[in-house]
């Protein structure tokens, strides 16, 4: 499961995408009512739980 | 939830209802129990199915912290808390290391604590000992966070009698928990579970059309805080600094690897039928972060827009004083109110039942039977879990209305965090390396706790606000328990391997 390589790989790049350190400090974008990089940060959430949820629907996980 | 307006004897009746409704299901789980063993009183005999599984799991995760501490930590920190989001998602991506394999070992082996399957594991009594202090010190913790959040709650409810309300609170929602818990264990827990889970998703989707009814779309909200930010030098709507994004980063991890070994978490796998509930049941887990602490924040987000100004502990009550503006504005909102602050309630209680089950099981068998009653049949056993549950849980009321004022509970979460965390090797490694040594893990355990607590209350000039650089304390203490565990392993295995060597040629000259 989480121990192969390329879904660890997945979850690294996740982990660094939803901390939202690549945004301009000063930006007031805002989307839907919420400022932007929140919204980034909730999208990427939304992929990490649908990746979880195939990893689930997939693994065969055996003792 | 001080300044709710007074609630009427129509509102009293409907939460005494309500209360008196869990009473009745642990009667019900009481008359449903088909042995009188701790496997059925403390995991439910053959096991939930996935829907009873996914509302125990949401139940359990989802508490008193998500309502008070989580609305809390958003008000004092703004959108920023949005990392709540990330963590809670960050304990199911861990289950996957895990869960699965220990539910199959859990199946075939009967366990019932997580401490049977560390001695299973490493038959090492020393490591099994202390994996199960750490986890009851970890579940008194979490009880008493829930115990003051009960205070605080009917202290909202009666705001004129502010300190006698938290007393009567803490007393009366504890001493309804423990028994229905008593009657009916594992079933009742689960099924009140169910209940609750149900009334926390309609109360908190019903709560949030609400205020944004009445306080206007969320974009305004988040124009107010920008707008603070430009004048007073805030970060409430701002992109977080490098400091915040450290911390993001330590709480993902830390709660991620921490929360997933709540010892409540690791008997719901022990329970699930087989293991394919227990996948349906976290794939459906895995969605549920976004719906709830998405709610969560929005609700923080609007406080802090609109009632600016509390802190401290203090800032805990904020949920309460939102829900006075709902129930003020029509008689739709008093009828809201009062089903939210059932399921307030209900998820204290749901959370708090399934921790004083854990605490009492991991107290009886990892602790009473393993050390000074080997021979204890099944019947006295279960009896003995049911004497501690309520001595514990005694003791616990009486520091939680001692501490009244004394803690956020956001500070009460990060120590179970940097005590929680150091368990982790122990099961994803343990059940990933064959080669993993116990005493190599007592010995890592025992290292990583001691810096964790060293760092958390040793009073070290580059601690600032109990984290290092923004780490938390846990965070960088596993580092070293890691490892301590994994090279200790490979020289006892060397070691091993050297004597058997040893051996092997000694006995052909011989």
């Amino acid at each position: 499961m989480l121990t192969r390589f390329p879904t660890f790989l997945v979850y690294i790049i996740l982990l660094t995408l939803a901390v939202p350190w690549y945004w301009d400090s000063d930006s007031q974008l805002i989307w839907f009512g919420f400022p932007a990089w929140v919204v980034t940060s909730v999208l990427i959430s939304l992929i990490a739980s649908i990746v979880t949820c195939v990893i689930f629907l997939r693994s065969h996980d055996n003792t | 939830m001080n300044n709710l307006a007074p609630l009427g004897i129509g509102s009293w009746l409907f939460i005494g209802c309500y209360l008196c409704s869990l009473l009745l299901i642990g009667w019900l789980a009481k008359q449903a129990r088909t042995e009188d063993t701790m496997q059925d009183f403390y995991l439910a005999g053959s096991g939930f199915g996935p829907v009873m599984l996914f509302m125990t799991l949401f139940a359990t995760q989802y508490s008193g912290n998500t309502f008070f501490a989580f609305t809390g930590a958003t008000y004092r920190i703004g959108y920023s808390w949005i990392v709540c989001l990330h963590f809670m998602t960050a304990i199911i991506v861990v289950y996957l290391l895990f869960a699965e394999r220990l539910h199959i070992l859990a199946k075939q082996r009967n366990y019932l604590t997580p401490g049977d399957f560390v001695q299973d594991r490493y038959q090492n009594k020393a490591l099994t000992i202390i994996v199960a202090i750490v986890m009851i010190a970890v579940l008194c913790n979490f009880l008493l966070a829930q115990l003051m959040a009960m205070g605080r709650a009917m202290e909202g409810l009666n705001p004129n009698n502010g300190p006698a309300a938290y007393n009567i609170g803490v007393v009366v929602l504890a001493l309804i928990m423990v028994v229905y818990g008593t009657l009916g264990g594992m079933r009742a827990v689960v099924w009140t579970d169910a209940l609750q889970g149900a009334i926390l998703i309609v109360g908190f989707a019903l709560l949030v059309v609400s205020l944004l009814d009445l306080f206007g779309p969320i974009g305004k909200a988040t124009q107010i805080l920008m707008e603070r930010d430009k004048v007073s030098g805030t970060r409430f709507a701002s992109v977080p600094n490098a400091a915040q994004c450290r911390e993001w980063l330590s709480y993902i991890i830390g709660v991620g690897f921490a929360f997933a070994f709540y010892p409540q978490a690791i008997q719901r796998i022990y329970a699930a039928r087989n293991t394919v509930t227990l996948k349906r049941s976290l794939l459906v887990m895995s969605f549920m972060p976004l719906p709830t602490m998405v709610i969560v924040v929005v609700t923080g987000v609007i406080a802090l827009a609109y009632f600016p100004g509390l802190e401290g502990a203090s800032a805990d009550q904020i949920f309460g004083s939102l829900l006075r503006e709902v129930q003020m504005s029509s008689i739709f909102g008093y009828g809201l109110v009062l089903v939210i602050l059932s399921a307030v309630l209900a998820a204290m209680m749901s959370t708090a039942d399934s921790a004083l089950l854990s605490l009492s099981s991991m107290l009886t068998k990892d602790i009473f039977a393993r050390c000074f009653y080997t021979l204890a049949s099944q019947e006295q056993l279960t009896l003995v879990g049911k004497v501690f549950s309520w001595t514990m849980l005694l003791l616990l009321v009486l520091l939680a209305i001692a501490l009244r004022e004394e803690a956020s509970l956001v500070q009460l979460l990060d120590r179970k965090l940097d005590l929680l965390i150091q368990i982790a090797p122990v099961f994803i490694l343990g059940l990933r390396w064959r080669s993993l040594n116990g005493s190599a893990a007592a010995i890592g355990l025992l290292t990583g706790i001691s810096i964790a607590l060293i760092l958390a209350y040793g009073d070290l000039a580059f601690v600032h606000n109990g984290k290092i650089f923004n780490f938390h304390p846990g965070v960088v203490a596993v580092i070293p328990n890691l490892t301590i565990t994994i090279l200790l392993s490979l020289w006892f295995n060397r070691r091993l391997i050297v004597n058997k060597n040893v051996q092997k040629s000694s006995s052909i000259n011989t």
